[in-house]
């Protein structure tokens, strides 16, 4: 940062309209609690575990994004001390997509963790806007 | 060339300006694409400044902390102090304004004529900000020989104007190219938020920026704190339950949550985040690394999983895990196992933190998890 060439009016957060989606976890499988437009920032590389994969896809089902996140439902104990593990009966997760005037449908595989193998594709809301 | 954890690495996002004299630059930042390439070819300084308290209250007193070191010796600092006020902009957007009469500029310079190797300087502003308060600052240390390194962060001072959303305690950048980390204080032990400040003081600057796979990314962790309380049970007391507030989860730039509590409880993590004791900052990072850099547990009962992504710690194989070892120049015999299924190419004997996070204390990342975090930090630059 130069001190000399400091702006004097800034945005405090760079944002962009993203699709904000909540996913509801449970042993009936993922359903989307919740779509809707918000301003918002996209990391340049997916956080965490590949544990479950997103594929968001337009109305003719070509994709527009792909993100990935760790099973929700799945908890640990922190430390190394007596470790134990749990799957929660049912747990939410809210990801971030860009294009939100494009997303159709969500299509959802989960590599690892509870309900690991499920593969389904979940339309959106016919107006995910704000 | 293998990288010990014990290296003190200069953060990224110290800038070098390359002397106006003659000289060499003495001083430079380590780019993790150098560290990985073994290309150390720096001089020993380092930089970190810190500012207390957190998110001060309406013209409450702030200092300003600057620790430095360089073998060349420290020829003179300089803190520069930019005060915005916070308003809503255009289609309800934060937006930070330069305060009229408010602070703007540099606001004390240190000199030192014996040229200190290692300098701890403080400076106090004792009227603080007013309510809606942004405050930037920014300190330039210069060497003997003219190289100059320096250090640049943002917070939030006096009383926030945007409701619940999170407030921005220590960040410097687009989160779209940064680690956003919200604290959330717990119900159980607070009935304020802002009383979960002092404790996050030692857990960053003291926990966070100690360890050296963090420090070497320091410019990329940005911390917030949720105004709204929430709420994390003990692991061995069903129902399993951890209360994000809705404005932390849909904020649109929060990456994970902390929940801190006091109370002692047996904590856990899912979905990305995690609870703790504020004090337990080992532990703290290595949830981090869970969930920010997907790192899977190297000791037996915890979590495993096999990846794709370079510089991976657990392998389903010992094949697999002898493999990485030597495409990266290590022992392949330094492979062990996990459990059954399980292995890490990483030696226990490197005592890294995803092995053992230490709860209060603060163990470093092995060289294989370390090689991961510095990856994910190229990953982040546009």
């Amino acid at each position: 940062m130069d001190p000399k060439s400091v702006p004097t009016e800034l945005a405090l957060y760079p944002t962009m309209p993203v699709l904000l989606v909540t996913l509801e976890a449970s042993d009936a499988g993922y359903q989307i609690v919740e779509a809707r437009t918000i301003p918002g920032a996209i990391n340049r590389v997916p956080f965490g575990s590949h544990d479950v994969l997103v594929s968001a896809e337009d109305g003719s089902g070509v994709s527009v994004a792909s993100t990935s996140f760790v099973n929700p439902r799945a908890a640990h104990t922190t430390g190394a001390k007596s470790p134990q593990e749990a799957v929660l009966p049912a747990a939410r997760i809210t990801i971030l997509l860009p294009a939100p005037d494009r997303i159709r449908v969500l299509s959802i595989k989960v590599v690892s963790g509870p309900n690991a193998g499920l593969e389904t594709r979940l339309p959106l809301p016919s107006s995910p806007g704000d | 060339m293998v990288i010990t954890p014990s290296l003190r690495l200069r953060a990224p996002g110290t800038e070098s300006r390359a002397p106006s004299a003659v000289g060499r630059a003495t001083s430079c930042w380590i780019r993790p694409a150098l560290l990985l390439s073994g290309a150390l070819g720096c001089s020993s300084a380092t930089l970190s400044t810190r500012y207390a308290p957190l998110h001060p209250a309406n013209h409450q007193a702030v200092t300003f902390r600057v620790i430095a070191t360089d073998s060349d010796g420290i020829a003179s600092i300089r803190l520069h102090v930019f005060e915005y006020e916070l308003l809503v902009g255009a289609a309800g957007a934060q937006v930070a304004r330069r305060r009229a009469a408010g602070t703007w500029g540099a606001v004390r310079t240190w000199s030192f004529p014996s040229h200190p190797g290692a300098i701890d300087e403080s400076h106090t502003i004792s009227g603080g900000f007013p309510a809606a308060s942004y405050i930037r600052y920014l300190v330039e240390v210069r060497d003997t020989l003219s190289g100059d390194v320096s250090d640049s962060w943002a917070f939030a001072a006096g009383d926030w104007p945007f409701g619940n959303s999170p407030i921005p305690i220590w960040v410097n950048g687009p989160p779209g190219e940064r680690i956003d980390i919200a604290f959330v204080a717990d119900r159980t032990d607070f009935v304020n938020a802002r009383d979960m400040l002092p404790g996050l003081v030692p857990l960053i600057f003291d926990g966070y920026h100690e360890n050296a796979g963090i420090r070497a990314g320091r410019k990329y962790w940005q911390f917030y704190y949720s105004p709204n309380l929430g709420f994390i049970s003990d692991f061995d007391t069903p129902p399993r339950q951890m209360d994000i507030p809705p404005s932390v989860v849909s904020a649109g730039i929060i990456d994970g949550a902390t929940v801190i509590h006091t109370t002692v409880k047996r904590d856990w993590a899912a979905g990305g985040n995690f609870g703790t004791e504020p004090q337990n900052r080992g532990t703290a990072v290595h949830e981090s690394a869970h969930a920010v850099f997907g790192l899977k547990d190297e000791y037996a009962g915890g979590g495993h999983a096999s990846s794709s992504d370079p510089h991976h710690n657990n392998y389903d194989s010992l094949g697999s895990a002898q493999s990485y070892n030597t495409s990266n120049g290590w022992a392949a015999s330094d492979a062990e196992v996990i459990q059954t299924s399980w292995w890490r190419p990483e030696p226990s004997g490197l005592q890294c933190i995803m092995l053992d996070d230490g709860d209060a204390s603060m163990p470093e990342f092995g060289r294989t998890c370390l090689h991961r975090a510095l990856w994910f930090y190229l990953q982040l630059e546009p």
